[in-house]
């Protein structure tokens, strides 16, 4: 096993990329901020807030997976209001803020699809609204493009830069790829 | 965390410990006679055996040699059986694939007692292999006449759980690396040399590990045993369940307990073992396009074999349909012979039939619902916190000593009750509650089938991507709803299937039920039992109809709706 030790900071509403090659422990260090690892020793800030002692569920950060991580069992509308149902909201509050995501993502009428009948670039719009679903304070994304065919590629990540400039959330992205990592971020970590 | 989950926490721990212990205490209490006093054992039963006996040591010993053997012999006779079974179904496309596939589940959907039965009446004396060969070469006695004898009992037990090796050998054999076998034959080896040096040696993970477990299930084996032994020897189990019931020797019954667990938990060490190489060894490989047959001689070969299975393995089954539903009137098997449903109408005619049918689904039901939830239970508890399991909330995998121990507790509980044996635990229960009832009998079946329902759930867990873990609990503060509300419904069939297995089985299992013997009570497995034994044969066959119409019904719904995805038996 190796060790990573990582330091940086980031403004509000800022992009960043980690970069580096598979295997360095990018991953590792979003996993960390996401609460799935437990850091040796060091903290993790969020708004002030040290939130290195919460659970992922209370961290107010969201992740949007490789594989999109979507669930199968459950209709587009409520994947998106899996989240807010979480937290609180009603069944019909859920559906009607599901509605708005879909509406703003081009995808009005996915609303009871099963999300195994998507396609590569619904899926992932669908894990973004999922994940903003709950407005995070911070955004990760593991390798969201790496196992896409190129054209795809180039059309998503700009999708991807496009969703952060407009809605203003906070994003990291983990990526292997120097010219994703510069398309899509404003500023970029290199680890190895 | 949510009040109803909580409570559904709660009493899923509740049921996990309540089938826990009904497997410990009575696997305990039914080894503890070896230790105890002579006559405290014997006062148990009620003042019998007040003076001290001496063990019957060179009979247990000589069980014990039967048993050995008996079981090697039928691993044996299963792999060989098995193996081109395995290749049919992994590799080629024929008409009757499907069908040989779905004899896998005959071990666990068919009960022992309906398969003794069935083998009675196909390979007895009187049986209809011995009148067809009768009538046909005008011979005066019967020719095949090995049914009650060590070879009855291997063939028996050998043709009833080829379907164990055909199931895990040919789900290996699909995910063979092909490149190996083509590189071979590109050296210029031979069709054959390849099979022997390259397929043979990547599937003998595989092969051993069902074989370890035919055996295991043939070392535990009860009522084939009893009915097909006599003679030639007795297995342990029989030992034991005479002792247990009949001598009242309670101090030999927990001698022969002891002896009988420590072979088997031997064994399912070895199992477990060969299990983690044989999975790991196919993991990974793709799926493999099926060819169809080709050439004469496979074709031979697999008519020839197809031919084989369908007369000497589907044939007793069939004559248990064809016993039920035919009416024998003046003389021999050449008398007059018509279809009537005359033998259906005096099973269902009688006082008990009803009764039995209602204990048998109620106490199916039960102990399907206490072994599930258990196996839930501890297949979540394990996703979360095994390190092995890949999915540790833990984060890391440190070697340290308790969660190394925490990982061997994990992988030791499910194949425990493979190491106890039905009629052992049995008398355990029946030194704690002598007067056992339903509940007892439902507990002792899901405490020892629970991990049949395991299986099936962790095979469901184990496909989902531990990225779907992640996103329920970033996406939810409450803690308990990753598994309610994601991996529960994610793994709905999986439990589903395991639910249909432990009904299957509890509504199969004639041997709990014999050993407990609760007084005036009865269900379709003993009645199935009883009216094999007074030689009424022909309602016997009618109730081992129903009752795998039963069991069978059951599983070919999980199977149905579960096509396509696959979990090891």
């Amino acid at each position: 096993m190796r060790a990573v030790d990582v330091s940086f900071s980031m403004d509000e509403g800022s992009s960043l990329a980690l970069l580096g090659p598979s295997g360095c422990g990018k991953s590792t260090v979003l996993r960390m901020i996401a609460g799935l690892v437990k850091p040796d020793s060091g903290e993790v800030w969020l708004g002030g807030k040290d939130i290195t002692a919460l659970t992922p569920g209370a961290r107010g950060v969201g992740m949007v997976f490789q594989d999109h991580a979507l669930f199968t069992h459950l209709t587009v509308e409520d994947n998106i209001g899996y989240g807010p149902v979480s937290s609180g909201a009603t069944r019909k509050e859920s559906r009607l803020l599901a509605a708005e995501w879909l509406t703003r993502f081009g995808l009005e009428g996915f609303s009871r699809r099963r999300v195994d009948t998507l396609s590569g670039g619904e899926r992932q719009r669908v894990a973004l609204a999922r994940t903003l679903a709950v407005n995070p304070r911070l955004v990760l994304f593991d390798e969201p493009l790496s196992a896409l065919d190129a054209d795809l590629r180039i059309r998503l990540r700009e999708e991807l830069r496009f969703r952060q400039r407009s809605l203003g959330y906070t994003a990291i992205y983990v990526t292997h790829d120097v010219a994703e990592a510069e398309f899509l971020a404003n500023r970029i970590v290199t680890m190895a | 965390m949510r009040p109803v989950h909580l409570a559904a926490l709660v009493l899923a721990a509740v049921s996990f410990s309540v089938v826990l212990l009904a497997f410990v205490v009575p696997a305990l209490a039914a080894i503890a006679p070896t230790f105890g006093s002579v006559a405290a054992s014997g006062g148990v039963s009620g003042g019998i055996a007040e003076f001290p006996r001496s063990l019957p040591f060179a009979r247990i010993m000589s069980a014990l040699r039967f048993t050995l053997v008996e079981a090697l012999l039928s691993a044996v006779v299963a792999v060989i059986v098995g193996i081109p079974a395995a290749l049919l179904v992994a590799r080629r496309n024929f008409p009757l694939r499907r069908f040989l596939l779905s004899l896998s589940g005959v071990p666990l959907c068919v009960p022992p007692v309906i398969i003794a039965l069935a083998f009675v009446l196909f390979y007895g004396r009187q049986g209809y292999l011995n009148v067809f060969l009768m009538s046909a070469f005008g011979l005066k006695d019967p020719p095949v006449t090995f049914l009650y004898s060590l070879a009855g009992v291997v063939i028996a037990h050998g043709f009833y759980n080829f379907p164990v090796v055909l199931r895990t050998v040919s789900v290996a054999w699909e995910r063979l690396d092909e490149a190996e076998e083509e590189s071979a034959l590109l050296l210029g080896a031979g069709r054959f040399r390849v099979f022997r040096t390259i397929t043979l040696p990547s599937l003998s993970g595989a092969i051993l590990s069902s074989a370890v477990l035919v055996f295991l299930y043939c070392f535990f084996s009860f009522v084939i045993v009893l009915l097909f032994g006599g003679v030639g020897g007795t297995t342990l189990e029989v030992e034991l369940y005479q002792a247990a019931r009949s001598s009242l020797d309670f101090r030999a019954a927990g001698f022969i307990a002891t002896v009988e667990t420590l072979a088997a938990l031997g064994i399912v060490i070895a199992y477990a073992r060969i299990d983690r190489h044989a999975v790991s060894a196919f993991r990974g490989g793709s799926l493999r396009e099926r060819k169809r047959l080709s050439g004469i001689g496979e074709r031979f070969a697999a008519i020839a074999y197809l031919l084989f299975i369908a007369v000497f393995f589907v044939g007793p089954l069939i004559s248990i349909v064809a016993r039920s539903f035919l009416v024998f009137s003046g003389g021999a098997f050449s008398g007059g012979l018509h279809v009537s449903p005359s033998v259906w109408l005096t099973l269902f005619g009688r006082r008990n039939f009803l009764p039995a049918l209602f204990n048998t689904v109620t106490i199916a039901l039960a102990a399907s619902a206490f072994a599930t939830v258990a196996a839930l239970f501890f297949a979540l508890v394990s996703d979360r916190s095994d390190p092995s399991s890949g999915y540790s909330s833990l984060g890391k995998t440190r070697s340290c000593f308790c969660s190394r121990s925490r990982a061997l507790a994990f992988r030791v509980i499910p194949l425990m009750p493979l190491a106890v044996s039905s009629v052992m635990l049995g008398f355990g229960w029946t030194l704690l509650a002598p007067r056992g009832n339903g509940l007892v009998l439902a507990l002792a079946q899901a405490a020892i089938a629970w991990p049949f329902a395991w299986t099936q759930i962790r095979a469901a867990l184990s496909r989902v991507p531990r990225s779907v873990r992640d996103a329920a609990q970033l996406l939810s503060p409450n803690k308990l709803d990753v598994q309610f509300r994601v991996l529960i419904p994610l793994v709905r069939k999986g439990i589903l299937s395991g639910a249909a297995f432990v009904f299957a089985i509890s509504a199969g299992d004639a041997t709990l039920p014999l050993v407990l013997s609760i007084r005036q009570f009865e269900n379709l497995p003993l009645m199935l039992f009883r009216l094999a034994g007074s030689y009424r044969f022909s309602e016997a066959c009618a109730c081992a109809v129903f009752l795998g119409l039963l069991t069978g019904f059951v599983f070919f719904m999980q199977d149905a709706a579960d096509r396509g995805e696959r979990g090891s038996p």
